[in-house]
């Protein structure tokens, strides 16, 4: 059953089967106080949420918070989501979740740009001729210390191109053992770009299962993929 | 009720303008703005399915159906105007797979989500008292 459809849509929004997330790419300097009042505005209205949280609610059916849970990510990497976007929600007491593309982050700073380029990662006009456009893996060990590290393969990948076991270890099982190696936890989470659902039987959906990852995370949808 | 503690959730009216509010969410900048979403929870596990019992949220995911249902109505009639106009103009053959030209699988969907969640999540910190809380 495709989970894509309006209808599958409107059936698990009434029987209470949703979840707020507000997704970010880029945090330049320049919208650090915009960011910081919608994030605060965020937070008046609504708890983050960690995995364990989805966790509790899978397992009872139930929400454990006084206000509604929601979800503010961080997509691909960019430096400015260290400098800008983990700070912020440090200062305001909220649990992020991050995606990077982990090929972003081992790129010489030099090639940083031409490999955004090549790979659908879009860069703010302020920020192109930056000398550094991609938060380090030591940035990352810092933002796992109060955010969630999920993964977003290794190049910024869509699910239909990922079809040998070589794909697979490339795009999915070495990113996920490098965060894991990085942060000491292993991604709960995993997003393909252009946020393409979770198919069992392709050979991105069994990648995502032999790296035990918990859930996958489309445009539309958390879906619960293992224990 | 009224007032800025409604804007921006699901206790405030759905919007009159359907396509309007599709075309302010189409011009915004995505790569630096916040993009609020609804987003679905489903259970994949074989044999497994999510049963929400909180009476709290399935009143909320209720009122988040009724508003899914309006903004759906109000894009289909654009959608339908739409592809009237197109089947007026001959269109360049392509070689493009629908995968290409729809790398989301799901572009029909995308659509009614962001207009809903533009309307009924998004940030409105400008007209709040509390948004720098």
């Amino acid at each position: 059953m495709s989970i894509t459809t309006p209808d599958t849509q409107r059936t698990a929004f009434s029987s209470g089967a949703f979840l707020r997330v507000v997704n970010w790419h880029n945090t330049p300097e320049a919208e650090r106080a915009t960011l910081r009042s919608e994030l605060a505005w965020y937070a008046s209205r609504y708890d983050p949420v960690r995995p364990e949280d989805l966790d509790r609610l899978f397992d009872t059916g139930r929400w454990h918070g006084t206000k509604p849970g929601f979800i503010p990510s961080f997509y691909d990497g960019y430096l400015n989501n260290f400098t800008v976007a983990a700070p912020v929600c440090d200062e305001l007491g909220l649990t992020a979740w991050f995606f990077p593309p982990t090929g972003f982050l081992s790129v010489p700073a030099d090639e940083q740009r031409a490999y955004a380029d090549a790979h659908d990662i879009d860069l703010v006009d302020e920020e192109r001729h930056q000398t550094t456009l991609a938060m380090t893996w030591e940035h990352v060990e810092v933002i796992s210390r109060r955010h969630v590290i999920a993964g977003h393969t290794a190049h910024h990948t869509q699910a239909r191109h990922v079809v040998t076991g070589q794909d697979a270890d490339r795009e999915v099982l070495t990113p996920v053992r490098q965060i894991e190696e990085v942060t000491g936890r292993r991604p709960p989470a995993f997003a393909w770009l252009y946020g393409t659902p979770f198919d069992r039987d392709s050979a991105a959906g069994r990648a995502l299962l032999d790296a035990g990852i918990r859930y996958a995370v489309s445009n539309t949808a958390y879906q619960r993929i293992a224990d | 009720m009224t007032g800025p503690e409604i804007e921006g959730s699901l206790a405030g009216a759905p919007a009159d303008d359907v396509v309007a509010v599709a075309a302010t969410c189409k011009a915004r900048i995505l790569e630096r703005e916040g993009i609020a979403m609804f987003l679905a929870l489903h259970d994949a596990r074989p044999g497994r399915a999510l049963r929400i019992t909180d009476e709290t949220v399935l009143a909320e995911g209720r009122r988040l159906a009724d508003l899914f249902d309006h903004y759906r109505s109000g894009l289909a009639v654009a959608a339908l105007d739409a592809a009237l106009r197109d089947a007026a103009v001959e269109g360049d053959a392509t070689d493009a797979t629908p995968a290409d030209l729809d790398p989301t699988g799901a572009a029909e969907l995308i659509d009614i989500l962001v207009v809903l969640s533009d309307q009924h999540l998004r940030a409105r910190p400008e007209s709040s008292s509390n948004g720098d809380s």
